[in-house]
C-alpha cells in the first residue's frame, strides 16, 4: 500500500550515461539548467531539446519512465501557463477585469512551458541514471573544498546516505505496522479528520520506537567497526574520471558555447516572433470580420 | 468458521522485472476447529499466505472464502471479519504503542466496538492466559523484556476473542519454557473450539501440537496431511531444505539396527513408549 511512493527513482540499465562519473552528471545538469534560463529564444531551446533527446537516447531509459512522475508538476505547468497568458504585459489582445491576454504573454507562456518541461526531464535524467549513493558521493567530492571553512562535508554526506538507506527500511516497517494494527481493527480509512489523526498514533509510535532503536544499533555497529569520521578514510568504490567523462565535458562545453552564441546572435528572434504572431492574428480577425 | 482458498496467487512487484510469485495457486480448505501448522523454508511464502488469509494483502488472482463468502468482494463486511480472525505477526512486539500494557491489549477489543469494561475484562483474561500477572498491567510496554513484550502482543490479539487465530512464528526468540507455554496455550484454545493456524520453522513444535501440517515450498502446497503422513516423506522434505523431527530419524536408526520398532513416530513421548514396549516384551 506504500509501494506507490518512489523515492530515488533509479532505473537500472547499462548505458554510457549510467556509467558516467556522478560529478560529471551533477555539474552537467546544473550547467544545462543554467543554459535553459539565460537566453530567451527558440533557437536556444531547439539546441537544448536536441541535447536532451540525445542524452535520453543514450541513457536507454524508456520514455514511459521519464514521464511517469510528470503528474506531480502538472499543476505547476498549468499555473505558469495561466499566469503568463492572462497576466502578462505588452500589446493587449483582449482584456477583462484584471486579466489581459497579450502577444508577449502567449509567447512567454510557451517558452516557460518548454523550459519547465526540459528542466524536469533533464533533472530526472540525472536521478534516473545515478543511484542515490553515487549522488551523495559525487556531492561530497564536489563540496570537498568547503572543508577549509570547517564545514563537515563528509559527515553531512554520510548522514545523507544513511537517511537514504533508511527510507525503504522504514517504509517496509510502516507497512508491517499498518497491517498489524489493521488486523487489530484500527480504522485507517475513516473520513473524519479527528479520527484519522487519532488512528495515526498506533502507527507512528511503534515506527518512532523502531527508528530510534535502529539508529542506536547502527551507531553502535559503526563504532564497533572503528568508524571515526572522514579523515583518512578510503573508499570501496573510487570515483574515477574516464575517457567518457572527458568526452562528456567536450560535449557539454560545445553545447554551452553553442547556446551562448545563438543566444547572442539571434537576440531579436523573440521580438520577431511576437510581431509575426500579431500580424497573423490580425489577419485572422480581419478575415472573421470580413465574413461577418 | 470455515476458511477456504481457491487458486490463491500473489505476486510482489507485479508487472515489473523483479516480480516475485510468493504464493502460487494454493487451493486448500481449513474447516472450523482445526489446528493447522504451516511449515516451509525461509522465503517459501508462509507470511504472504497468512496475510492473504486475513485479507491484509489483495490476491493477484484467486480468492479467499470465509464461510463461503469472498473476503475481497467490495461489499464484504471487513469489520466483522477482523473480529472473527486474529493474526499475530512475526515479531509482534514491534506493534505495541500504548502507555500501559492493559491499554495496549484493550486496543483491539475497543476497535471491535466493545465497552471499556468488557474490553478490560477480555484484556485481563487474555493477559492471564499468557502468564502476565496483574502487577505488570500498569507498566509501559516498552519497559518489558522481549519475551514479555511478545506475550502482551499475543494477548492483544487474543483479547479480541477471534474464532480463527493465525500466528506467524510466535515462538521465534522465546526461551524453551516460554515456547512450551505459548504452544500449550494454543493447544488449549484449539480444544475449546478455536481454529488455530500456526506458521513455524520448527518441525518438532509442529509435530507435537498440530493436527494437520501443510508444507509450503516455493509458494505452492508441497505436502498436506497429518503429522505421520507428512513425515513419512522424509526424502522429499530434505530435498526442499526441511527435515522430519529428530525422533523420526532416531526411530529409523533403531529400526535399521534390527529392533522392529514402528518408524511412523513423530514425538518424543510416542518414541519412548514404543521403545519401552519393545523392551518389555
Ligand atoms: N514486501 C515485499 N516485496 C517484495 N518481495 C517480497 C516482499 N515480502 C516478501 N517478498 C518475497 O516473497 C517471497 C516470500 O516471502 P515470505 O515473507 O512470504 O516468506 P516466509 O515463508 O514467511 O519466510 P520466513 O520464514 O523467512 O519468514 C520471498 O521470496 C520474498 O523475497
Ligand atoms: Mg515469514
Amino acid at each position: 500500500m506504500l509501494k506507490d511512493i518512489t523515492l530515488g527513482q533509479y532505473y537500472r540499465a547499462d548505458s554510457v550515461i549510467h556509467r558516467m562519473d556522478a560529478r560529471t552528471k551533477i555539474v552537467g545538469t546544473v550547467l544545462y539548467m543554467v543554459s535553459l534560463f539565460i537566453f530567451n529564444n527558440c533557437i536556444c531551446y531547439a539546441l537544448a531539446a536536441i541535447f536532451l533527446i540525445t542524452v535520453m537516447a543514450l541513457s536507454k531509459i524508456p520514455p514511459k519512465f521519464m514521464f511517469r512522475g510528470m503528474k506531480s508538476i502538472l499543476f505547476l505547468l498549468l499555473f505558469t501557463v495561466f499566469y503568463n497568458i492572462f497576466l502578462g504585459t505588452g500589446t493587449v489582445i483582449v482584456k477583462f477585469w484584471v486579466f489581459q491576454v497579450t502577444y508577449e504573454g502567449i509567447v512567454n507562456a510557451f517558452y516557460m512551458l518548454v523550459r519547465l518541461f526540459m528542466l524536469y526531464v533533464g533533472s530526472s535524467l540525472m536521478t534516473l541514471t545515478t543511484t542515490p549513493n553515487q549522488l551523495t558521493d559525487g556531492l561530497e567530492s564536489l563540496f570537498k573544498p568547503l572543508k577549509i571553512f570547517r564545514i563537515p562535508v563528509h559527515e553531512m554526506a554520510m548522514m545523507m546516505s544513511i537517511a537514504l538507506r533508511f527510507i525503504p527500511i522504514l517504509m517496509e516497517e510502516t507497512d508491517r505496522i499498518m497491517k498489524a494494527q489493521i488486523a487489530r481493527g484500527a480504522d485507517l480509512e475513516s473520513r473524519q479528520i479527528s479520527k484519522r489523526i487519532k488512528s495515526l498514533i498506533p502507527i507512528l509510535v511503534p515506527l518512532f520506537v523502531s527508528a530510534f532503536r535502529r539508529a542506536g544499533d547502527l551507531a553502535l555497529a559503526m563504532e564497533a567497526r572503528c568508524y571515526h569520521g572522514g579523515d583518512g578514510r578510503t573508499r570501496m568504490k573510487e570515483m574515477k574520471f574516464a575517457g567518457r567523462d572527458v568526452a562528456a565535458w567536450f560535449v557539454i562545453a560545445g553545447y554551452f558555447g553553442a547556446v551562448i552564441f545563438c543566444g547572442i546572435y539571434f537576440k531579436g528572434f523573440t521580438d520577431y516572433l511576437v510581431a509575426e504572431l500579431q500580424t497573423g492574428l490580425e489577419l485572422i480577425v480581419a478575415f472573421v470580420k470580413g465574413i461577418g | 468458521m470455515n476458511l477456504e482458498t481457491k487458486n490463491l496467487t500473489y505476486e510482489y512487484d507485479a508487472g515489473t522485472t523483479q516480480a516475485v510469485r510468493a504464493v502460487d495457486d494454493i487451493s486448500i480448505s481449513i474447516p472450523s476447529g482445526q489446528f493447522v501448522g504451516i511449515v516451509g523454508h525461509t522465503g517459501s511464502g508462509k507470511t504472504t499466505f497468512v496475510q492473504l488469509l486475513d485479507g491484509l494483502l489483495k490476491p493477484s488472482s484467486g480468492s479467499v472464502y470465509l464461510d463461503g463468502e469472498d473476503i475481497n468482494e467490495k461489499k464484504y463486511d471487513r469489520k466483522s471479519m477482523r473480529a472473527a480472525m486474529g493474526i499475530v505477526f512475526q515479531y509482534p512486539e514491534y506493534q505495541l504503542f500504548e502507555t500501559t500494557v492493559l491499554k495496549d491489549v484493550c486496543f483491539g477489543p475497543l476497535n471491535m466496538g466493545l465497552s471499556q469494561d468488557e474490553a478490560t475484562k477480555y484484556a485481563k483474561e487474555a493477559l492471564l492466559k499468557l502468564g502476565m500477572q496483574e502487577d505488570s498491567y500498569g507498566a509501559s510496554p516498552f519497559e518489558l523484556s522481549g519475551g514479555q513484550k511478545r506475550r502482551v502482543a499475543i494477548a492483544g490479539v487474543l483479547a479480541m476473542n477471534p474464532k480463527i487465530l493465525i500466528l506467524d512464528e510466535p515462538t521465534a526468540g522465546l526461551d524453551p519454557e516460554g515456547r512450551d507455554e505459548v504452544l500449550g496455550l494454543l493447544k488449549k484454545l484449539n480444544e475449546s473450539g478455536m481454529t488455530v493456524i500456526l506458521v513455524s520453522h520448527s518441525m518438532e513444535d509442529v509435530a507435537k501440537y498440530v493436527g494437520r501440517i501443510i508444507v509450503i515450498n516455493d509458494g505452492k502446497v508441497f505436502l498436506d496431511g497429518d503429522g505421520k503422513e507428512v513425515f513419512s516423506h522424509v526424502k522429499q522434505l530434505e530435498e526442499i531444505g526441511l527435515a522430519a523431527p529428530e525422533v523420526a530419524y532416531l526411530m529409523q536408526a533403531v529400526h535399521d539396527a534390527g529392533i522392529p520398532v514402528s518408524t511412523n513416530i513423530t514425538t518424543v513421548e510416542e518414541a519412548a513408549s514404543e521403545i519401552l514396549l519393545k523392551f518389555q516384551t
